[in-house]
């Protein structure tokens, strides 16, 4: 008996330790705004939207509580009250006030709640900003809804009542419910996080956790060739170094202020960086120091590369493949006369004309304009009385290269050609003997036809 | 005994050559000249067994003039160096065209050797380097040879060898012979480099000498090219074949590889003179260095060039595009073709590349003999990207867990419509105007085979 209260003593005090060596925080509120009505029933993803929803709100609070036991919690239900027949567009309560150790009591609502009604969004929004008690510390409201707002409400009406109150709302939609006009609709409030899957929806979620407890902030710095910070639009995965599972996407993006955004990114664990660059650049286990502003430089120099086609009225949709120098492997396959951004330096580049041409060791230079001129290609119309075979060569330095063959018998067939010499070889297959080899050189021009008779 | 036998039937076969011989295809016909850089260095006075080795010369010229004499388009000159200033003088300039170029000039050039009298040094780089004056301007309408008979290396401190190979290269001379006179064999290498080295190791040798160059100059010889395939069956045809002079790496000739109508590789003829690199322009192609023929005999080359086909097919009707293929023997492109187009390759193994979005790899395709192996691709499905507004992000899909890009959608373009395999992807994107990564976006899509689908973004 004693000796439990020994340690139950000691652990008391080793709670009180925690608890002083936090800063005195300022308080953080979350209200939970929870879409009860009929459409959260419809089946998703093998289960239903209702379930997804509780199941990540449950998440969410018990890794709010873990995170910070200060926190607290409120949930808000609407259309749950009323079925989907009483068209109530007022269906809307607060099932638990926003306070500390909400969790259990928010559980048991949610066990007891069941999807039915109308979706009055905006009405919602409007009460829920009276749930919070005071606009000292950060007043979140995260919001989770199929997105079907039915009761022509306006959450731009409801925008000015959370400014007042100075919330933030993150709002999440499950499905891909929204149509073009919702979201217009939502824009005045919020980024809207479309989650497609229930991993993104936690990823996204676990997001917007972090955003309002304000507990660690990151900057991704992607340097150019000068070492600045000023890359950006460049997609960004971060894994989890110890599972590999994708923890967070971006498009990296300056803020308006033009510096690279702050994120708020779970400090928990060490990450793998991989900057979708062409090709990616990767940082691996990076770590963040909890509580501080963290920033993380990569080299990410950018140039533009592209293959321009001389001008013309010959429209060509032809490729060029720009390859690893070393391994000889695709690093992209890009269109002519469409830009691409590279990383800095030396690759291998296949331009797939006839003839193909290669560039070895290309370099493409970081901070400008990295440009290979190719000219419009010719026509090349080859005909026949007779059957016959024939190839097509370049001669380089005496030496014959083989760019072209088929055979023709009677007809004529199409060839675009670079602008250039070439040599043509063509034997009869109805005279069928060696001497019977012919050859005839010819010049291709850009833009023009050439016809030849072979 | 032994050598008189070697003798009689080497003329013997000189002369079966000469009567059987057709004339050289078309594409040998232009007229040949034949230049003779004669040594008269005071060397020369030397006896040589009983004479001296200016008579052996002599000899040597003057056979090759009389052979040649008769021939229609051939035309030869004589030019002489060490003959003008005694040897104390080192006259490195002592060199002179002493008979131009002409038809039927056999009795000149004997008249006028008759008469030279050698008492200089040799240089011989300086002679050579003249010889371009002598084969002139339109050196390029004949076939050049030039036959130098010399019983003593460079006097004169230049590099023959160089000057030999720099009018090769030029185009100027087409063949060279070097036929030594008693030149020990430590020296072989110094005179093999100016052209095909002949040594007469005694007078009696000069008869052999001229019979067997001429021989070489103006005789086609016959060959058969035998195309192996895997069975070691002469079944390979219809390739061109380029007969490369392995000396200069200038094409001589082409064929066409054919099975005649008689069923048997039709027989080619080419100028015994030369050694060649035979290239085969297979897929990819191949080169036989150093292909010598022998001037009397029907010469047979066998080369293995066994073949298969390789066709990589969009599965389906309704796709009509055409997709980019590139074949990789091991890291080297050897050809680049459409989808639904056979490709006629060597036997082997090789890795292919379908420019698809995303990119197929297909490594280790083996193909066969005869057969056509064929790497079929699923059809794909349309998507079109309908942005709200200006994006920046791209598609992606999950390889080994990680996200791969696959394709870097426009930020300009409001519609992309892209052909993308069949699959599960994903676009992150965001829009330029709004500056907070949070603005991140998701949309997960997939894709089937010949279908349309249109994201909105």
């Amino acid at each position: 008996m004693m000796r439990n209260l020994i340690i139950l003593l000691l652990v008391f005090s080793c709670f009180t330790a925690l608890t002083q060596t936090k800063p005195i925080g300022e308080a953080k509120r979350i209200l939970i705004l929870l879409d009860g009505s009929g459409s959260m029933a419809d089946p998703w993803n093998g289960t239903n939207k209702w379930e997804v929803a509780k199941k990540m709100v449950v998440k969410t609070i018990d890794s709010i509580q873990k995170a910070d036991p200060e926190v607290q919690i409120g949930l808000r239900v609407f259309g749950h009250q009323q079925p989907r027949a009483a068209h109530d567009c007022k269906d809307s309560k607060l099932e638990v006030a926003i306070t500390k150790n909400a969790g259990l009591l928010v559980k048991n609502v949610l066990n007891r709640v069941t999807p039915q009604g109308y979706t009055p969004i905006a009405y919602s929004l409007f009460l829920a900003a009276g749930d919070f008690i005071s606009i000292e510390g950060t007043n979140s409201i995260i919001l989770i809804t199929d997105g079907i707002e039915n009761c022509e409400g306006d959450p731009c009406a409801s925008s000015q009542a959370l400014r007042d109150k100075k919330i933030t709302l993150k709002p999440f939609v499950i499905g891909l419910g929204l149509t073009e006009r919702d979201k217009k609709n939502f824009d005045c409030i919020g980024n809207f996080y479309d989650a497609g899957d229930e991993k993104s929806f936690s990823n996204a979620m676990s997001i917007a956790i972090s955003q309002a407890l304000n507990i660690t902030t990151t900057q991704i710095n992607l340097l150019d060739a000068f070492g600045l910070p000023v890359e950006k639009n460049i997609e960004i995965t971060l894994y989890d170094h110890l599972t590999g599972e994708v923890r967070y996407n971006y498009v990296h993006t300056p803020d308006i202020k033009n510096q690279p955004d702050t994120l708020f990114l779970n400090p928990i664990g060490l990450y793998d960086i991989v900057v979708h660059s062409t090709p990616i650049v990767k940082m691996n286990e990076v770590e963040l120091t909890p509580g501080k502003h963290n920033i993380i430089g990569i080299d990410v120099p950018l140039g533009t590369f592209y293959v321009a086609e001389g001008s013309g009225t010959i429209f060509s949709e032809k490729q060029c493949v720009v390859r690893n120098n070393t391994t000889g492997e695709i690093i992209y396959v890009q269109n002519f006369n469409t830009k691409q951004k590279y990383v800095a330096g030396t690759y291998d580049i296949d331009i797939l004309t006839i003839p193909r041409l290669r560039y070895e060791n290309y370099e493409i230079k970081g901070g400008i304009e990295n440009k290979i001129d190719v000219p419009l290609p010719g026509t090349l119309s080859l005909t026949s009385t007779e059957s016959k075979i024939y190839s097509i060569f370049v001669v380089k330095q005496n030496k014959l290269e083989k760019i072209y063959e088929g055979s023709l018998s009677g007809t004529t067939t199409m060839i675009s050609l670079l602008p250039g010499d070439y040599k043509i070889y063509s034997r009869s297959n109805i005279k069928k003997y060696a001497a019977n080899t012919k050859d005839i050189s010819i010049t291709i021009k850009s833009s023009k036809t050439s016809i030849i008779k072979i | 005994m032994n050598k008189l036998q070697t003798y009689l039937c080497r003329t013997l076969l000189v002369i079966f050559i000469l009567l059987v011989g057709n004339k050289l295809t078309a594409q040998t016909a232009q007229a040949t000249r034949v230049l003779f850089v004669l040594d008269a260095s005071r060397s020369m006075l030397q006896t040589w067994e009983r004479e001296s080795k200016m008579s052996a010369a002599r000899a040597v010229v003057n056979g090759i003039a009389d052979s040649l004499n008769n021939m229609a388009n051939v035309q030869m000159a004589v030019r002489v160096y060490g003959h003008q200033s005694p040897q104390p003088l080192n006259d490195c300039e002592d060199s002179k065209l002493e008979i131009a170029f002409r038809n039927k000039n056999a009795a000149a050039i004997k008249t006028r050797i008759e008469n030279i009298r050698p008492q200089g040094v040799t240089p011989i780089a300086y002679s050579i380097e003249q010889t371009l004056t002598d084969f002139g301007d339109d050196a390029k309408n004949y076939r050049n040879i030039l036959i130098l008979v010399s019983d003593g290396f460079e006097s004169c401190g230049l590099n023959p060898c160089e000057v030999v190979q720099r009018l090769k290269n030029m185009g100027v001379v087409t063949k060279s012979y070097v036929i030594g006179l008693g030149i020990d064999a430590t020296q072989y290498s110094e005179f093999s480099c100016m052209g095909e080295f002949i040594n007469i190791e005694n007078e009696k040798g000069t008869e052999l000498v001229v019979n067997s160059t001429i021989a070489k100059l103006f005789n086609s010889v016959f060959i058969r090219v035998d195309l192996l395939d895997e069975n070691s069956k002469p079944e390979e045809t219809d390739m061109l074949m380029t007969f490369y002079d392995a000396d200069t790496k200038m094409p001589k000739f082409n064929y066409y590889h054919t099975i005649n109508p008689k069923g048997n590789p039709d027989t080619l003829t080419l100028d015994p003179s030369l050694t060649y690199d035979m290239q085969v322009h297979t897929t990819p192609e191949i080169i036989k260095k150093d292909v010598s023929l022998n001037a009397g005999k029907f010469n047979i080359i066998t080369q293995p060039s066994p073949q298969g086909f390789l066709t990589v097919e969009v599965r389906g009707e309704a796709f009509k595009g055409k997709i980019n293929c590139i074949i990789k023997k091991d890291k080297n492109i050897v050809t680049a073709q459409v989808s639904d187009v056979s490709q006629k390759l060597l036997i082997g193994l090789y890795n292919i590349e379908v420019l698809t979005i995303p990119v197929i790899t297909v490594d280790n395709v083996l193909v066969e003999q005869d057969k056509t192996t064929t790497i079929e691709i699923a059809a794909p499905g349309y998507v079109s990207f309908n942005k709200n507004e200006p994006i920046a992000g791209g598609i992606y899909e999950y390889r080994d867990n990680k996200l791969v890009e696959i394709y870097e959608l426009g930020e300009v373009n409001l519609k992309e419509t892209l052909a993308i395999q069949p699959g599960k992807y994903k676009v992150i994107y965001r829009y330029i105007s709004k500056k907070d990564m949070d603005a991140t976006k998701e949309i997960d899509f997939e894709v089937i085979s010949g279908t349309s689908l249109m994201v909105r973004l």
